[in-house]
């Protein structure tokens, strides 16, 4: 591994070994993030990816192998310059205290700055075009803490549009959010992504990463099983393979996407286990 | 702990907060020109303010000059350094319960001066901040490194800072019992007491106390990205563990110059910064001069009532602080219960 290495990739993971103490939970990994592509990574609990998604965006440091950014080690490369190019938001951010939404959204800005430098009138438009984007604006100086869940997953999306970067990070955004915010936010993303940006998504249903991503990559116990098109790699093999459950897999009636549907067995004998 | 605050956060609180900030240095203007006057021997209002300013009558030039208006300025200076201390403390391990008090720097602060005192008696005012902020910082250093694994956990921190605080206040306390007499002095001091506080002592630690507070400042925009978690501060550029190492350490050498000079006024620390979060909100840049205030009028209140309750024997301002705290604290732990 050289770093001279040309890659199409903007953003690359080279052979990277990653663990928390003595445990690996990467094992010699490579994957190349398609520019301008909508990357979802699913696999089950425990399957890394998570890791993976912290490993890109340098919070976890690989105990072997790198990530390049540009052709580059992103370790080599200032902090500051590589949240010029990817911004990440993690799973169950921290909410902070007597903020309001606003100046939540401006700490994207934060690696334009320079120390005690104030926001610029392009940090003000940036910031406001995040709230816009984001439909914030009516509610950008409420208190972070007084929005709900959709609201407050939709302003740390829009604090990382503030960073203006091409790629972006997410780690299960989803998660703590109804059905309807949920659509709400991956559109959201689907426009982001429509408009050029490079999305990495974390997601834990496979239906939903079908519907939105363009490359779903099936990560089991630290390696990639399988990746590509939706309709290329979910199969019922794989499902019972990496998800250890046995699925159809018919069309989505909406987008056409491939869509599990676990078989039925496995709910009637869950009743009937139940029952006894 | 976000859950539970809910309700508090009305939009009230994020209305102009620099005005809050000019009517809070007002008042403590207002409270420095009636403390100067107070005490055993009062001085009128128009007075006082003459006198200050060296066109009096010199009849109270000595007694306001050189008595009280030093132990004033140390209120200024001490209430900033314990206040600022304890809101750099609270911004970076994000524990609205932690203080210099907690985190063990007080207590090691304590510990070396007492120390200092009792070995060399006739010692230097100018070295005590300097072997002050020592014991503070071993204290805080073994806090780090006992907390350190692979990064430093904010609850991990706050644990084991108490463990470490209660190991040093016990250390303080074997002194105290084992040369009462030697100590005498010291146990006054460390009740937090500005009595007796001279030009010399103020500016043994004026200086340093006014660095670390510019510096403190410059770092605000890092501090308000830290408060997002760390995994959203390398995100967004910030070198989390540098910048938290360099928070800790102004934290110290603002603690521990306070502590040289006066004493543990308890519980400003604490107390100051989640006061001035809940006027001016958590921005940094407000924050700390807004913290920085409300420790000031706290540390000079409880001056100025320690001289007036009952002249002319005074109680330690520590004291009084102690017993505003204690109870504060507590409203703290129930407040923030469920964890």
């Amino acid at each position: 591994m050289i770093e001279t290495n040309f890659h199409e990739s903007r953003l690359v993971a080279d052979g990277v070994s990653v663990g928390y103490g003595d445990a690996l939970i990467i094992n010699n990994l490579s994957l190349e993030i398609v520019n301008q592509g909508f990357t979802a990574l699913v696999g089950p609990n425990g399957s890394g990816k998570s890791t993976l998604l912290k490993t890109f965006a340098r919070i976890l440091k690989p105990t072997t192998g790198a990530i390049l950014i540009d052709g580059e080690f992103i370790t080599r490369q200032a902090s500051k310059e590589v949240a010029k190019k990817l911004a990440f938001l993690p799973q169950g951010p921290v909410v902070p205290e007597g903020i309001t939404v606003e100046q939540l959204v401006s700490y994207g800005r934060s690696p334009y700055r320079s120390g005690f430098g104030t926001a610029t009138p392009e940090d003000r438009k940036i910031t406001d075009q995040a709230l816009t984007i984001t439909s914030l604006n009516d509610m950008r100086d409420r208190p972070v803490t007084a929005l709900s869940g959709g609201q407050r997953q939709r302003a740390w999306v829009a604090m990382t549009l503030a960073q203006d970067t091409g790629i972006l990070l997410l780690d299960e955004p989803t998660t703590f959010l109804d059905i309807a915010h949920q659509f709400d936010l991956m559109d959201l993303l689907a426009d982001l992504h429509d408009n050029g940006r490079t999305i990495v998504i974390v997601l834990h249903d496979i239906n939903q990463a079908c519907r939105y991503a363009n490359n779903v990559v099936i990560l089991r116990d630290g390696a990639i099983y399988q990746q590509g098109d939706p309709a290329q790699v979910i199969s019922t093999e794989m499902l019972r393979d990496v998800f250890e459950i046995e699925c159809r897999i018919v069309p989505d009636p909406e987008t056409g996407t491939p869509m599990c549907v676990p078989l039925g067995n496995r709910r009637k004998s869950k009743r009937a286990s139940h029952a006894t | 702990m976000t859950a539970k605050s809910k309700t508090h956060s009305s939009g009230a609180r994020h209305q102009n907060p620099w005005f809050k900030l000019y009517i809070l240095l007002a008042m403590a203007i207002g409270l420095t020109l009636y403390s100067i006057g107070v005490g055993a021997i009062k001085v009128p209002i128009w007075e006082t303010v003459q006198t200050v300013f060296g066109v009096g009558s010199g009849e109270f030039d000595y007694i306001i000059q050189q008595y009280r208006m030093p132990r004033i300025a140390m209120a200024w200076i001490v209430g900033t350094g314990l206040a600022v201390s304890g809101t750099m403390i609270q911004g970076v391990i994000r524990n609205p319960l932690a203080s210099p008090e907690i985190i063990g720097i007080t207590a090691g602060a304590g510990l070396a001066s007492a120390v200092l005192l009792l070995g060399m008696p006739n010692v230097s005012v100018q070295l005590l901040p300097i072997v002050s902020f020592l014991g503070g910082l071993i204290a805080a250093v073994l806090v780090y490194v006992l907390a350190f694994k692979r990064g430093i956990s904010p609850a991990r921190l706050a644990l084991v800072g108490i463990a470490v605080s209660a190991v040093f206040t016990s250390g303080i306390d074997y002194l105290m019992t084992s040369f009462p007499v030697q100590l005498d002095m010291a146990l006054i001091w460390l009740a937090g007491s500005l009595w007796a506080r001279s030009w010399e002592q103020f500016m043994a630690v004026a200086p340093w106390i006014l660095i670390m507070f510019a510096g403190c400042l410059l770092m605000a925009h890092k501090l308000d990205v830290l408060a997002l978690g760390d995994e959203q501060a390398i995100g967004l550029g910030i070198r989390v563990e540098r910048t938290r190492l360099l928070a800790l350490a102004i934290a110290v050498a603002l603690a521990g110059a306070s502590v040289a000079v006066c004493g543990t006024i308890g519980f400003i620390g604490l107390m100051a910064p989640h006061m001035a979060r809940r006027l001016v909100g958590g921005q940094h840049h407000i924050l700390l001069p807004t913290a920085a205030l409300v420790g000031t009028l706290l540390v000079l209140s409880a001056d100025t009532l320690g001289r007036i309750l009952s002249p002319p024997v005074e109680i330690p301002a520590g004291i009084i602080t102690s017993i505003i705290g204690g109870p504060y604290f507590i409203y703290l732990l129930y407040r923030h219960r469920t964890w």
